[in-house]
């Protein structure tokens, strides 16, 4: 199925934070090879151009790796799986911070409200 | 490999289909050309398929005026019905496979078979959808190295538009062919594209990366295209 | 396939149906010949079914020729081809040829029938040699005829689609098609009543059957064969006009008309 993309992004980014996504959810294995090129355009309808694109924009921020004739590759390294899992958390964490602020909750309430929803989720 | 448009003028009597335009397409880019109906879209491919003439003004192929015999090397998708209702699914097939030396007879059999065609159906009986596929079959099915696509969507509903856009992506060798698509529904193949090019009217008023748009400007094709026609008329 | 039997089978596809039809009156009208000459006991009658079947196959040519570049116009995709254009209109000549000859053989078939068994008595004797020789140069002047008139149907086709590029002159498309025929008719029979032409014309001639007529002798209707004077300049004249028209034609097709 072709992909819905935003529309002020660029469309190789979105791809690249995709495949971050779905390594840290376990959906693409670490080490394991991506799809090539070709197939990778086919299933989200876009330009091979841009795959191509954002295939090397993984390969510059260290997460892929081009095997000469092979195809590209999830680097097979769990510190990566961590880095990629903090900078996610990291990232909803300050949306939700900001979101929180921003109807007017005050750090301590966040805490509270935080962790009772949880306790509330375990019951 | 380079398709040229230079100083290229084509009239309709007093009407200017195009107006003085440059443009130079290379291999291995897929462009858009987007505007509304009526803008000089149709008459651009026409020109490169060798189909009309330039008033004034060269369009060529790797160097060579384009004449009739261009089709050769040029697929062009018309936007029109092009079929004879006499034929079968498998004749049209057949008679472009007799007419075109780089047309591919088993990608086509393959491609029908994805598209869902029957091969002994009169194409009198096929729905507009399935006639919009058979029309991209023959045209896919042709290692040229130039394809231009004429409103490839018009007409279709989303899902067989979605089948469209991968079998276009499956389809094409996109180290040596130049993809032009021509159409009037610019965010249906933005993700599709390398390059737009902005025709208003038989003038070529933008021409942009998609990235560039997106990264440096901030905004998608139609909200570029928007922006220079709402430029273009103020001045 | 090779590209030219491609054209060859896309033009016999989409003329197919209507050369059928076409067939099927033609025996229609044959049987009609016989069966109303049998019902008034005049076998003579199926003469006139004869010549008029004969000017039938010779108009068949160029009118299935306009109906098929009628077809082909509506879309004009039929250009976008890498074939020299000489091609494209050739093997719409051709199939529509291979028609015609069909159409011919049953002619040819109706013919003997009716000289030698149906209308036996009523025809002359011709000895089979010289019905043979008559027939071939029939069956020939038929073939020719029809496609020396599908040549002007062409260029006049050609002309008509060729002046789409100029709006000015569009309105007036079918005015001008029509004057270049006047014009050409007029100046051709102008030509013929020159003496130097006249002589020209009657310079070489091959002798042929050409004029079968009825004759009423009291006790019916009897068929008359007179022979008459064939001059061949006009028809190497016919010719070379036939091929100029086509040639310019293509040459249109391939400059000035546009889809």
């Amino acid at each position: 199925m072709p992909t819905e993309f935003e529309s002020s992004k660029p469309i190789y980014m979105q791809i690249v934070d995709r495949i971050n996504f779905n390594i840290v959810q376990g959906k693409q294995p670490l080490g394991e090879k991506l799809p090539s090129v070709r197939e990778m355009a086919v299933q989200m309808g876009v330009n091979p151009n841009t795959i191509q694109r954002a295939y090397s924009e993984l390969e510059r921020m260290n997460i892929v790796e081009t095997r000469r004739g092979q195809g590209t590759f999830v680097l097979d390294d769990t510190k990566l799986l961590i880095e990629l899992r903090r900078s996610y958390q990291t990232e909803i964490i300050n949306t939700f911070v900001e979101s929180m602020l921003e109807i007017g909750v005050s750090k301590e309430d966040m805490v509270k409200i935080l962790s009772q929803h949880l306790k509330g989720e375990k019951q | 490999m380079t398709i040229q448009l230079q100083n290229v003028t084509k009239k309709y009597g007093k009407d200017f289909a195009l107006r003085n335009v440059n443009l130079n397409f290379e291999k291995g880019k897929i462009y858009g050309l987007v505007g509304p109906n009526g803008s000089g879209k149709s008459t651009t491919l026409k020109l490169i398929s060798g189909l009309v003439f330039p008033n004034s003004g060269v369009v060529s192929l790797n160097d060579e005026a384009i004449s009739r015999k261009s089709s050769e090397k040029v697929a062009y998708l018309t936007e029109l019905d092009m079929f004879y209702d006499a034929f079968k699914v498998k004749d049209v097939v057949d008679f472009y496979n007799s007419q075109f030396q780089d047309f591919n007879y088993e990608k086509a059999q393959i491609l029908l078979k994805e598209m869902k065609l029957d091969p002994n159906k009169k194409v009198k009986f096929l729905s507009k959808g399935n006639r919009g596929r058979l029309k991209l079959v023959t045209t896919l099915s042709r290692e040229a190295e130039v394809i231009l696509l004429d409103e490839p969507f018009s007409g279709l509903d989303p899902m067989v538009r979605d089948a469209i856009v991968q079998s276009l992506l499956q389809y094409i060798d996109f180290d040596n062919q130049i993809l032009l698509i021509a159409t009037h529904e610019i965010a249906e193949i933005e993700p599709l594209l390398d390059e737009a090019i902005a025709i208003y009217y038989g003038d070529v008023i933008g021409q942009e990366k998609v990235e560039v748009m997106r990264e440096e400007l901030g905004l998608s094709v139609l909200q570029w295209f928007k922006q220079i026609v709402a430029k273009n008329e103020e001045e | 396939m090779s590209p030219f039997t491609g054209l060859l089978m896309r033009d016999y596809r989409i003329t197919r149906n209507s050369f059928l039809s076409n067939t099927i009156v033609m025996v229609l009208f044959f049987i009609f010949g016989i069966s109303i000459s049998s019902y008034f006991g005049e076998p003579a009658g199926t003469l006139p079914i004869i010549i008029i079947s004969g000017i039938m196959i010779a108009a068949f040519h160029p009118i299935s020729m306009f109906l098929l570049l009628k077809t082909e116009g509506k879309n004009q995709l039929w250009l976008y081809s890498p074939r020299p254009s000489y091609m494209l209109v050739l093997s719409k000549f051709v199939v529509l040829w291979i028609y015609q000859l069909i159409l011919q053989l049953l002619f040819t078939t109706y013919t003997i029938f009716c000289l030698y068994w149906y209308g036996k008595g009523v025809y002359p004797a011709v000895p089979v040699g010289t019905f043979t020789e008559i027939m071939m140069f029939i069956n020939v002047a038929l073939l020719l005829v029809g496609a020396s008139f599908s040549c002007w149907v062409t260029l006049c086709w050609t002309v008509f689609h060729s002046l789409n590029r100029y709006p000015k002159l569009k309105p007036f498309r079918a005015l001008i098609v029509i004057l270049i025929i006047v014009i050409y008719n007029t100046f051709e029979t102008l030509m013929a009543r020159l003496d130097v032409v006249k002589d020209i014309i009657t310079e070489y001639s091959i002798q042929f059957v050409s004029t079968p007529s009825l004759n009423y002798d009291g006790g019916g209707w009897e068929v008359m064969l007179e022979f008459a004077e064939v001059p061949v300049i006009p028809i190497i004249y016919y010719g070379f006009m036939s091929f100029l028209l086509f040639y310019i034609s293509t040459k249109l097709l391939e400059r000035k008309v546009e889809v």
